[in-house]
């Protein structure tokens, strides 16, 4: 009785080790690819699902920005690049996209060419816009490192919320700079206006936003030049 | 407690101790100490994969979430083929990543055509008379295709992992390149696969030849010149007579 007992123990050991070691690699092979996954993407901790998510992740190079993003539930989602003093318009991707996948990760990427400065962004799909000419795409990428680059904070930001993902400006002096250059004393604008706003949002943020201007620089450590009228 | 069942034992110091007559008969269980171990060892076992598989089980979903943001190609079943279009941040490029199954007397080939294209809808593989193909060789692969204007000519190319497999240059004619891609495409930002005699359609884009009256371009109603691109099997014995 006793045997037969101990018989069966051992038989219940054995197949339940070999069960037990197949799920420890399955485990270990899905811990690997999430720890990999999360090292790039990072991990979005959310709270409340009618509220964006905000993670900023590291990108390829200096002119691209990266943000894993999550957006919530019913809300007609949409893109705009601003160019200081004029706008793309508001880009609102298909349905079929927005209501699909809840995170993405949005890339932002600023390219000059000779046709000026582009911004090419991937919210969901490839989208591209372009502002200003070669004379001030050359600039910005000529002084990249100089440039002041605001980005959006990471966190939870509200589903009416405006958020702005990324902001260029050119400090004063460089503006003094630039209209120097160019001899074009438009530029002067460039004072009060980033050169480069790339904001999503739902289509009423984008809407209640697109003239609302003037946009004040906001940090008080930039001093404007007295020398530009 | 029922009287019937019982019987009263008087001991030698006078008190009555209650008795259940069918302990005598009831075997006592002994576990030697051997089984005992033999219990917990199993015990342990057993719980241990329980926690293993429930923790896999919790993190699976996650890891999926995960492998949609990050639009990684997911083979589900190695006998299917499967697709899914990667980020790209380069404008008229567009970059898929394939795994291509090996298949008994059936191979896979990439196709394109840029005449008489029909709407998505009315698209039928085996009524269009592909321009160029390509063989895809089983295994997973990186698939950019390619699509500008150079010096006047509209050029359309297609590398597999790195090589130009398939170009083609065509004058650039009197019509708008530009057309809104098509959402309804078999390849999407998220990982699929696909039944073997499926027609799998990589790119469609038809280029807007008509004119409108105030000048603008707009798209023919009859099929017209265009860009699709699509993968479907291929019997063998159909390459052979080739």
């Amino acid at each position: 009785m006793t045997r037969a007992f101990n018989f069966l123990l051992c038989v219940a050991i054995l197949v339940g080790l070999v069960l037990f070691f197949n799920a420890q690699s399955r485990f270990n092979s899905v811990q690997s690819d999430y720890d990999r996954l999360t090292a790039r993407y990072g991990v979005l901790d959310i709270k409340d699902s009618s509220k964006f998510y905000v993670k900023r992740i590291e990108a390829q190079n200096e002119m691209e920005f990266q943000w894993r993003v999550y957006r919530p539930d019913g809300i007609s989602f949409g893109y705009r690049v601003d160019w200081g003093y004029s706008s793309s318009g508001i880009s609102m991707p298909a349905k079929s996209f927005t209501l699909r996948q809840r995170e993405s990760v949005h890339i932002c990427k600023i390219v000059a060419t000779e046709s000026g400065l582009h911004a090419l962004h991937t919210t969901l799909d490839l989208a591209g816009s372009r502002g200003h000419n070669k004379a001030v795409a050359d600039f910005v990428k000529e002084h990249w490192l100089e440039l002041d680059i605001e980005t959006i904070a990471d966190g939870e930001h509200d589903a009416d919320e405006l958020l702005r993902f990324l902001r260029i400006w050119i400090p004063p002096p460089l503006v003094e700079q630039l209209i120097n250059q160019t001899g074009r004393s438009q530029y002067k604008r460039l004072l009060n206006e980033p050169v480069l706003e790339y904001s999503c949002g739902s289509r009423e943020a984008l809407r209640k936003t697109l003239h609302a201007k003037p946009k004040k620089r906001k940090r008080g450590s930039i001093e404007f030049s007295p020398t530009i009228k | 407690m029922n009287s019937a069942q019982q019987s009263s034992n008087t001991g030698g110091d006078g008190s009555t101790r209650v008795v259940d007559p069918t302990d005598r008969q009831r075997p006592k269980l002994q576990v030697s100490l051997s089984s005992f171990l033999l219990l917990i060892a199993t015990c342990c076992v057993w719980i241990g994969y329980w926690k293993v598989h429930s923790d896999t089980l919790k993190l699976e979903p996650r890891l999926a979430r995960l492998r949609t943001i990050a639009r990684e190609l997911v083979v589900g079943d190695p006998k299917k083929l499967a697709a899914i279009e990667r980020r790209g941040c380069v404008s008229g490029q567009k970059i898929m990543e394939l795994y291509v199954p090996e298949l008994d007397g059936k191979h896979f080939e990439m196709r394109l055509a840029m005449d008489n294209i029909p709407s998505l809808k009315d698209f039928k593989a085996n009524q269009i008379e592909p321009l160029k193909r390509a063989v895809l060789k089983p295994g997973k692969h990186f698939v950019k295709y390619r699509y500008g204007i150079e010096d006047e000519q509209a050029v359309v190319a297609v590398d597999v992992d790195g090589e130009t497999v398939i170009q083609e240059i065509r004058q650039k004619k009197d019509w708008s390149h530009t057309c809104a891609r098509s959402l309804s495409l078999s390849v999407t930002y998220e990982s699929k696969s696909f039944e073997n005699n499926e027609i799998v359609q990589l790119v469609h884009r038809l280029f807007r030849t008509e004119k409108t009256k105030n000048g603008s371009f707009t798209l023919p109603l009859e099929p017209g010149p265009g860009i699709s691109l699509w993968v479907q099997t291929i019997a063998d014995s159909v390459e052979d007579e080739k």
